[in-house]
């Protein structure tokens, strides 16, 4: 992403550390902090671990900055899906539970989970306060 | 290589680290450095890569930027450098220990009037052979670099081809630096002592069942009822692995109070969770020195 370049890969089981690090440094490069940069990492990472575990194995992933923040968009080419993610709390990673700390530690997120595949975007604040 | 007191994952090194790193494999040697490089240039370090002194700058460059963009352009605007041995000891034909901290030492002086945060540097001991050094040499050299690190400007990685130098020698160096790195990005591995656990790496999808094994073998039969699991050298903990944890705290009845010890980003998980908390728990959250 350096330069404004937006990051993009496609990713398997076996790129998830490889993405985690990907993730990181656009992150890093965009101006996160430290925290904030492990916190986008985790939600970035459960949305791909959806992707693999429903999606099909694999998902593809974009990174770009707009407007002050950083854009996160994991999709996927299996049958979609309804946000059925708890409003209250999760447990041991119920179904949605990936999708709720998403939310949890983002500053916004848009679901698209159409029958062509699953589509959901993070965003984060460059200089924001954690969500808490 | 078993795990212990001094080992981390790559991406919890910091300025004023001295590391071992070992690899028996052409792919897995990129990786560490991959991460040490990256980290670094996120950082505002500047970063001095001396890989194989058979790998052109090139190719380094190319087989880095694999793992992250903007290799190229830190190269570019001089935060990235390709160097080898022999020419950090340039004019100097010979090595000598006394030679290569004072070139390192001015590298980093060099680094901090450029602007840097720091330098680090990452050594492909490949070049031993390359120098025609004796091992011994360099051993002593290893362990007699301290104040090259008393700063904390500066940072550096010993990448040892398990093919090329002999185990003794290798357990040796890994024994004798501060720090010893996992092999690859993306391993855990655990170190436990008597009541106590220690996490090193990642917990994710891929080691979800070297964790639970870990934390299960922990909870056996703990001295005095109690347990510490300390997580402070995760570098990742996924959602399922702090559900995981949870759950086994919970479901022991060989102890009556386990510390879980971690780093904020951790804490935080961990709180979402707080569903699954049991009164046994103790959450011990440290400042995130490393």
């Amino acid at each position: 992403m350096t330069g404004g370049a937006p990051l993009q890969m496609r990713f398997t089981a076996g790129d998830l550390p490889r993405l985690r690090l990907r993730v990181a440094t656009a992150a890093a490069a965009a101006g996160l902090d430290e925290n904030r940069c492990e916190e986008l990492v985790l939600a970035v990472y459960e949305l791909a671990c959806n992707a693999i575990l429903h999606g099909g194995g694999g998902g593809r992933l974009l990174v770009s900055q707009v407007e002050g923040s950083v854009r996160c968009q994991v999709s996927d080419d299996g049958p979609g899906f309804v946000d059925t993610a708890p409003a209250g709390g999760i447990d041991a990673a119920p179904p949605g539970g990936g999708l709720w700390l998403a939310r949890q530690l983002t500053d916004g997120i848009e679901i698209d989970g159409g029958d062509r595949g699953a589509v959901v975007t993070l965003l984060v604040q460059c200089r924001s306060n954690a969500a808490n | 290589m078993r795990a212990d007191a001094h080992t981390i994952a790559v991406e919890r090194m910091r300025l004023g680290d001295h590391a071992f790193a070992h690899y028996a494999d052409d792919d897995v040697r990129w990786e560490v450095p991959a991460l040490f490089v990256f980290r670094g240039l996120s950082r505002g370090e500047k970063v001095i890569v001396m890989m194989d002194p058979g790998c052109s700058a090139d190719v380094a460059c190319e087989r880095l930027a694999g793992f992250g963009g903007g290799a190229d352009h830190a190269r570019d605007r001089g935060q990235l450098v390709f160097s080898s041995m022999r020419e950090l000891i340039s004019p100097e034909k010979s090595f000598t220990a006394r030679r290569q901290l004072d070139r390192l030492r001015q590298e980093t002086d060099v680094a901090c009037e450029e602007g840097f945060a720091g330098l680090r540097t990452v050594i492909d001991m490949a070049w031993v052979d390359d120098l025609g050094m004796d091992v011994e040499g360099v051993m002593a050299r290893e362990k007699h670099a301290d104040s090259l690190f008393e700063s904390r400007q500066y940072a550096e990685i010993c990448t040892y081809d398990r093919r090329w130098f002999d185990p003794a020698v290798v357990e040796e160096m890994r024994v004798s630096h501060p720090v010893a790195l996992l092999e690859r990005p993306g391993d855990l591995q655990a170190h436990h002592a008597p009541g106590e656990l220690y996490l090193i790496g990642d917990a994710d999808m891929a080691t979800g069942d070297i964790f639970r094994a870990a934390v299960s073998v922990a909870f056996e039969a703990p001295p005095c009822r109690q347990a510490l699991v300390d997580l402070t050298r995760l570098c990742f903990l996924s959602a399922g692995c702090a559900g995981d944890l949870l759950r086994l705290i919970g479901q022991t009845g060989a102890i009556d109070k386990v510390v879980v010890r971690c780093r904020p980003p951790q804490a935080k998980i961990l709180h979402r969770l707080r569903v699954m908390w049991t009164g046994g728990l103790v959450l011990e959250e440290t400042g995130d020195t490393r």
